[in-house]
């Protein structure tokens, strides 16, 4: 234990509000060095928090088999390589694929998106593996 | 601040109740200076709201279940599979 000094809550980052429902913590953004989360078969619900792609170092995001659900945003260009998020609830259009330009795996299988393979895909070059249904 | 942190009506049970236990409960030498403050507060917040079964421990983040950390200490995964239990 130690005398707690107050100035410890100035070290703290101003509360960031998401104004979004989710189990996946808008916190996450602020853990600078984040290479990977993988967070598979849990129960998670919500939509994804629009700054959790954007963090610097990010190459592997899997939330597979979660309840995750909502349009996928991206907050700028996102470094990350591989993304699987079959087996979710998620909506919308798979336009948000091009915010990633370094993407060599998308794995999208069994979610609710709709539209049409964007054009744009070709654009990125490194794209191994793409699964969508 | 402190009391607007820890009272301020706007914040998520989370942050109250990691603000709480990192200042009152925490047995882990954190000082105001020291590097992973930011990281030790957010890694609890991510803890709470992740595997909200979990409590959080004294111990160094680094070795919280689920977080993996470089040499640096510096939190560079986050992993939970129910596949593996």
């Amino acid at each position: 234990m130690f005398p707690f000094n107050k100035t410890l809550t100035n070290c703290f980052p101003p509360r960031i509000l998401d104004g979004l429902s989710s189990d996946v913590p808008v916190e996450l953004s602020l853990l600078e060095h984040l290479e990977e989360i993988i967070i598979q078969k849990g129960s998670m619900k919500g939509s994804l928090p629009i700054n959790m792609f954007t963090v610097p170092s990010l190459k592997h995001i899997d939330l597979d088999k979660n309840e995750l659900s909502g349009i996928i945003e991206v907050d700028g260009e996102s470094s990350v390589q591989r993304l699987d998020i079959n087996f979710n609830k998620f909506s919308g259009s798979i336009d948000f694929l091009t915010s990633f330009p370094n993407i060599t795996e998308a794995h999208l299988d069994n979610n609710s998106f709709n539209g049409t393979i964007p054009a744009s895909l070709g654009d990125l070059t490194n794209l191994r593996k793409f699964n969508f249904d | 601040m402190l009391m607007h942190m820890v009272l301020g009506t706007k914040s998520s049970g989370e942050e109250n109740e990691v603000l709480d236990w990192l200042l009152f409960h925490d047995e882990y030498n954190l000082c105001p200076q020291a590097d992973n403050v930011l990281q030790r507060y957010t890694a609890a917040i991510v803890s709470r709201k992740l595997f909200p079964e979990r409590t959080l421990n004294s111990d160094h983040e680094c070795s919280w279940l689920g977080f993996i950390c470089n040499s640096k200490s510096q939190i560079i995964a986050i992993k939970h599979s129910k596949y593996n239990i």
